[in-house]
C-alpha cells in the first residue's frame, strides 16, 4: 500500500513521517520517484521565483479580435476578455515598480504606488534582498518586507552579528545614496527581528537595508561601519 | 496596463482542482464550436503566459507581441484541434506557442544564412535552433508559483529560493509553525500538478 502525496511531499521536504513510510518508500521504485520528482521541483523553485510574467499590451488583443472578426463563427459579436492587470498581487516585489513604470508612472516620485498594496489580509512578501558584506559580498542574511493588515514589517534573517563594543543599528538608505533613516537596533546575538516600517518611506526610494555597527557615542549618525546591505526588490 | 494589479479570478481560490481544470475542456469545446468569445476567454487567462514565453526565449518585446498574436488567431483557426482529451487548454496553447517560436527563430536564422550564402554556395542546410525547453519550464512554474496565493506563494519562496528554514519562515511571518509547514505540502503538490502535462517538464512521466 503506498503511503499517499502527503507523505511523500513531506519526506521530500526532509520532514519526519512514520517509520513504516520511510521504509516503504525506501524500497519503493515509485514512490521514490515521485520523492526525487518533488526534490528536483523544489531545486526549480530559485530559477522561476525570478521571472515575472507579462501580460501583453491591450493593443494586442484588439489585433487578434479584429483578425479573427473578419472570420466565420458562430457567434458574432468578438466578446472583450475583462483583461487582467500587469502584475497579479502575488509576491509583489518589482511588480508595483514595474506596472508603475510600464504605466508612464514616474517611479521613484513620493506617491502611492506600494499602498495599495498594503491591506494584504494574509502575510505577504512584497519585496524582499538577500544582505551581504559590503567589501566581500559574503551572504550574511535576508531582509523581507512583509505587508499583512495595515502594517508593513521588514523581517531580518541574519547571521549572528559582532556589535564589538557598541550597538547594531538597522537603516534604510535612500537608492539616491544622499538620505537615510534609522528603524531601529538590533539587539546583539538576535538573529530574527521585524521593524515596522511605512509604505511611504519605501516608495520614496528607502530601499537600501543596512545594518551598521555603532559606537556608544553622541553621534547620532550613522557611523560608517556597516557589515551587511542589500536593496529591496 | 494598471500598476494596481489585482489576482485574476482564475488564480485565486488554492483548492486543489483550481488553475484551469473545471472550465479547460469547456472552453476548448466552446472555441470548437467557433464562439468568439471562447477565444476571449483563453486570452484572458493564458496572455501572459504566451507572450511571457514568446519574450523569454526572442528578447524581443515586439516580436513577442507578434507571436501572441500569432498563437491566439492560429488557435482559433486551428481550433479543429482542440482536444479536451489530449490535455489542458494551456498544454495546447504552450505548444502552438512553441511551434511559432520555433518558426521566428527558424526565419532568423535563414536571415542570417542568407547574407552569407551570397559568396558560400556550400552553406549548410538552414536548422532553426531548437527551443529552449527550459526557459518555457520555468515560466510555468512561475506561473504556478504566482497561481498558489498567499501566504502560500511567499512561503514556498522564502523555503525554496531563500533557503530559510520552516522555523525562520514561521517567525518572519508570525505564522505557526505547523501552518507554514502545511502550505509548503501543499503547494509543493500543487506546483506539481500545475506544471503536469505543460510543456516539456522533466518531472513528467
Amino acid at each position: 500500500m503506498h503511503p499517499n502525496d502527503e507523505v511523500l511531499v513531506a519526506i521530500a521536504l526532509g520532514d519526519e513521517v512514520a517509520q513504516g513510510d520511510a521504509e516503504h518508500v525506501r524500497g519503493c521504485a515509485e514512490c521514490g520517484a515521485t520523492v526525487t520528482e518533488l526534490a528536483g521541483l523544489i531545486a526549480r523553485v530559485p530559477a522561476a521565483g525570478d521571472i515575472d510574467l507579462v501580460e501583453p499590451p491591450a493593443e494586442v488583443w484588439t489585433r487578434i479580435a479584429a483578425e479573427v472578426a473578419q472570420q466565420p463563427g458562430e457567434v458574432s459579436s468578438v466578446a472583450q476578455p475583462d483583461l487582467p492587470a500587469a502584475a497579479d498581487g502575488r509576491w509583489s516585489r518589482r511588480a508595483w515598480l514595474l506596472g508603475a513604470a510600464a504605466a508612464g508612472v514616474a517611479v521613484g516620485v513620493a506617491g502611492a504606488q506600494l499602498l495599495p498594496r498594503l491591506a494584504q489580509p494574509q502575510p505577504t512578501v512584497l519585496m524582499r534582498t538577500s544582505l551581504d558584506t559590503l567589501d566581500t559580498q559574503q551572504p550574511g542574511g535576508q531582509a523581507t518586507l512583509i505587508a499583512q493588515g495595515q502594517s508593513l514589517q521588514l523581517a531580518l534573517n541574519v547571521t549572528p552579528l559582532d556589535p564589538g563594543g557598541g550597538f547594531l543599528e538597522v537603516w534604510l538608505i535612500n537608492i539616491d545614496l544622499k538620505r537615510m533613516v534609522s528603524i531601529g537596533v538590533l539587539p546583539a546575538g538576535v538573529t530574527q527581528q521585524g521593524f515596522a516600517v511605512s509604505g511611504d518611506l519605501v516608495d520614496a526610494g528607502y530601499r537600501i537595508v543596512d545594518i551598521s555597527r555603532e559606537l556608544l557615542d553622541d553621534r547620532p549618525e550613522h557611523s560608517g561601519d556597516s557589515l551587511l546591505r542589500g536593496t529591496l526588490v | 496596463m494598471s500598476p494596481g494589479g489585482g489576482n485574476p479570478s482564475h488564480y485565486a481560490d488554492p483548492v486543489p482542482g483550481d488553475a484551469d481544470e473545471p472550465t479547460a475542456g469547456d472552453l476548448l469545446l466552446r472555441l470548437r464550436g467557433g464562439d468568439h468569445s471562447a477565444l476571449a476567454d483563453l486570452y484572458r487567462a493564458h496572455a501572459a503566459l504566451v507572450h511571457t514565453i514568446a519574450l523569454r526565449l526572442l528578447g524581443d518585446h515586439h516580436e513577442a507581441e507578434e507571436v501572441t498574436q500569432r498563437v491566439f488567431v492560429g488557435a482559433w483557426n486551428s481550433r479543429h484541434t482542440a482536444d479536451p482529451s489530449r490535455g489542458s487548454s494551456a498544454a495546447w496553447l504552450v505548444g502552438i506557442t512553441r511551434n511559432t517560436v520555433a518558426d521566428r527563430l527558424g526565419q532568423r536564422a535563414r536571415a542570417v544564412r542568407d547574407l552569407h550564402a551570397v559568396r558560400d554556395s556550400s552553406a549548410a542546410p538552414t536548422h532553426a535552433p531548437a527551443v529552449d525547453s527550459s526557459v518555457i519550464d520555468r515560466v510555468l512554474l512561475a506561473r504556478a508559483l504566482a497561481g498558489l496565493g498567499e501566504p502560500r506563494a511567499s512561503i514556498v519562496r522564502l523555503a525554496f529560493a531563500d533557503d530559510l528554514t520552516h522555523e525562520q519562515i514561521a517567525a518572519t511571518l508570525q505564522l505557526p509553525l505547523g501552518t507554514v509547514k502545511s502550505h509548503l505540502r501543499r503547494g509543493l503538490l500543487q506546483l506539481r500538478k500545475g506544471i503536469k502535462g505543460v510543456g516539456n517538464d522533466a518531472s513528467q512521466r
